[in-house]
């Protein structure tokens, strides 16, 4: 899974600067995270990943490390 | 401005800057070359929210305001047509209904949707939230009766709605489920649910008055796969009622239904060759070796291209060519390739040249006497492509790089010629604009005019309209911005009651010449009042304007009012940024001052001798009293 671009959309979808997003940030602290944008981040799963997540599991995600298990699961 | 990051980030970055105008161009570019995936669709569509929120005066872009009234969430739905409505280069302005309150907002007359004007309305209804059959065993009878009862109520609503305020109607089709009870022979069940759905579609749109134009959802949905359309899981957790993987595909669909709606539509295709039409550059592998017709996978799928664009022809979309090839040699590939489907009588136009694009394009639409924006380019060179939709954002670009396979699902997508209708006209479009250009052709080598307008041989019919021609008429009312006096814009439903009103006379006119029958070219509205006969609209087609028929037009009007013991006629020109070409038509038609209050108003007595304007039209048809 490449980091750098799973960042960088992520960063996208939550509408902050390009690399201001690390692995270990708390969803819960991150303004732009609401119901708009777990929907937007199952689309970007998919297109860009190739991975169909259950927005439940998305919803229980703590931390961005915690999505980023969710597009890199084999 | 250096430091400003391609793509979606840049118009992000532009907008913090206050730079509302050049975040929308640049955030315009990127959706018209389709270089947004499909997530950036909500972040772009959010992005679009702010600015319509905040700043939508102090850009450039004509703000479009819509209301969305659906029994599903309407978010995605929403950010797609903030996207689909910026590539057509307006600002989309939107009001979401509270969710699952359709009726409720379009029968309360205090609701949210009539708190502003709004261009126009969407209503959308998922499949889950209909009230199907009770029983999978339910009669035939008993089926029909609740289609005719969920459509009745419906009918009502749009009627309501229109009756509230003066917008267009967008009604997405209903998608089927895709869930059988039967399989194979579902069909035999009168109460299986898709069967239930497509019979509802059906009445609905034998149905609908006028003013309904349909976003047909059920197609695209078909299209892309009914399991991938609904994502369920998206369903149940947000009520979504597509997946955010279609939204381009769906803003797509609903510009087509917008633009059929509006006469925005595209008139014409202009098509580069060598790699566009045919595999090969005909220049250096001849005709012999190029990749068209059966043989290789490429040339089969060349030729069903070219057969594609031959039928879009056929449905009246202008086909024209510009390709940078000697001209001589290109031709050649239409006159003697044995798979050319197409023919040299086809295109409207032909311009081959090494001139740059964009010049030929301009002079494409100025041959064609057509506006840029009606306008498609379709090219295999992105380069040549990216060129044209920086220095033309009006001309609508298709890349057709890739393979060929592909192209006619990349053409038919784009939904750039949807049609609300097709008249007889559109038909004799390709036909009607050659034998034009023509014209314009004899009038330079000529010179003289009375030679050629002589020459030309014209016969013109200027008739009461009746039913049959409201088609027609209310494709030309939205279609026609040039010479168009004073651009109200009837639908048909409005037409078909001025038909009946005793104080209206609603006039059709046609045209035909040595070169082509051009059918109903022109229409004129007038209004009695006392004993003025008030011209309210006036409407011709692009195609034969300057040729005098105005003047018979004119002559036909004037014995319609001295046998209606009608005074004087009386014109109106409101002036519009497109329609200038008839800001001295009165004038030049003999008519006198009148004022001036925002528009100007001319008069023309009727009463004792009129001597009738020079006119080269013959009249093959007169005016009824």
């Amino acid at each position: 899974m490449k980091e750098e671009l799973f960042l960088a959309n992520l960063a996208k979808i939550l509408r902050v600067e390009p690399g201001s997003i690390k692995r270990g940030d708390l969803l819960d602290d991150m303004a732009g995270w609401d119901s708009l944008a777990v929907v937007t981040f199952l689309s970007m799963a998919d297109s860009e990943f190739h991975a169909r997540v259950s927005p439940m599991a998305v919803v229980n995600c703590k931390t961005v490390d915690d999505l980023m298990k969710m597009v890199d699961k084999p | 401005m250096d430091d400003i990051r391609p793509g979606l980030e840049g118009c992000r970055q532009l907008m913090a800057r206050e730079k509302a105008e050049i975040a929308l161009m640049r955030l315009r570019q990127e959706l018209c070359a389709c270089r947004l995936k499909p997530f950036e669709y909500d972040v772009a569509g959010q992005l679009l929210a702010e600015i319509g929120a905040l700043v939508p005066a102090q850009t450039s872009f004509p703000v479009f305001h819509i209301g969305i009234l659906a029994d599903h969430t309407t978010t995605g739905m929403a950010n797609a047509i903030r996207c689909a409505m910026l590539i057509e280069g307006m600002l989309a302005v939107v009001y979401e209904a509270p969710f699952g309150a359709v009726f409720q907002e379009i029968f309360d007359g205090n609701s949210g949707i009539y708190r502003k004007p709004r261009d126009a309305v969407l209503i959308a209804f998922h499949h889950h939230a209909i009230e199907y059959p009770e029983h999978p065993l339910t009669g035939a009878e008993q089926v029909e009766a609740l289609a005719a009862r969920m459509v009745g109520r419906l009918e009502e609503a749009w009627v309501a709605l229109r009756a509230h305020m003066a917008c267009h109607v967008f009604q997405h089709t209903l998608v089927p489920s895709g869930i059988s009870w039967l399989g194979a022979v579902e069909h035999e069940m009168p109460a299986s649910p898709d069967k239930f759905i497509a019979r509802i579609n059906q009445l609905c749109r034998d149905r609908a008055p006028a003013f309904v134009h349909w976003v047909d959802t059920a197609s695209l949905a078909q299209r892309v796969g009914l399991r991938n359309w609904h994502d369920a899981h998206m369903f149940y957790y947000g009520k979504l009622g597509f997946s955010s993987q279609y939204a381009r595909d769906y803003a797509n669909v609903f510009l087509g239904a917008f633009r059929a709606a509006t006469g925005r539509n595209r008139k014409c295709l202009v098509v580069d060759l060598d790699n566009t039409l045919w595999g090969g550059v005909v220049g250096d592998v001849g005709l012999e070796d190029l990749k068209l017709g059966p043989g290789t996978p490429e040339g089969e799928a060349y030729e069903n291209f070219c057969l594609y664009l031959k039928n879009l022809q056929r449905r009246g979309v202008m086909l024209a060519v510009c390709s940078k090839n000697d001209e001589a040699t290109a031709r050649e590939v239409f006159e003697r390739h044995p798979h050319m489907p197409l023919k040299l009588a086809d295109f409207a136009a032909f311009c081959c040249n090494w001139e740059d694009k964009t010049g030929n394009l301009i002079r494409l639409a100025h041959q064609l006497n057509i506006d840029l924006s009606h306008l498609a380019f379709a090219d295999d060179n992105p380069a040549e492509c990216e060129w044209v939709r920086l220095q033309l954002p009006d001309v609508a670009v298709l890349e057709l790089s890739g393979d060929p396979a592909d192209f006619v699902f990349r053409v038919d997508e784009a939904h750039l010629f949807d049609a609300a209708h097709v008249s007889r006209e559109d038909l004799l479009r390709t036909q009607s604009y050659r034998a034009r250009q023509q014209v314009e052709g004899a009038k330079q080598a000529d010179g003289n005019l009375d030679a050629y307008f002589g020459d030309l041989r014209m016969t013109g019919t200027c008739r009461r309209a009746g039913d049959a021609e409201v088609a027609r008429l209310a494709q030309m009312e939205i279609k026609t911005n040039q010479f168009n006096v004073t651009t109200r814009r009837y639908n048909a439903d409005q037409l078909r009651a001025f038909l009946r009103d005793e104080n209206m006379a609603v006039f059709v006119c046609s045209l035909s010449d040595r070169f082509a029958n051009h059918g109903i070219v022109s229409s004129v509205i007038t209004r009695r009042e006392g004993k003025d006969m008030v011209i309210d609209s006036w409407l011709m087609s692009c195609r034969v304007f300057a040729r005098t028929l105005e003047q018979f037009i004119m002559n036909s009007l004037i014995e319609f009012a001295r046998g209606n013991n009608i005074e004087r006629i009386v014109g109106i020109y409101l002036p519009t940024p497109r329609n200038k070409v008839v800001k001295d038509l009165f004038c030049s038609l003999g008519f006198q001052p009148l004022g001036q209050e925002g528009c100007s108003r001319w008069h023309h007595s009727v009463r004792g001798v009129v001597a009738p304007l020079r006119t080269f039209v013959q009249c093959g048809g007169n005016v009824t009293p």
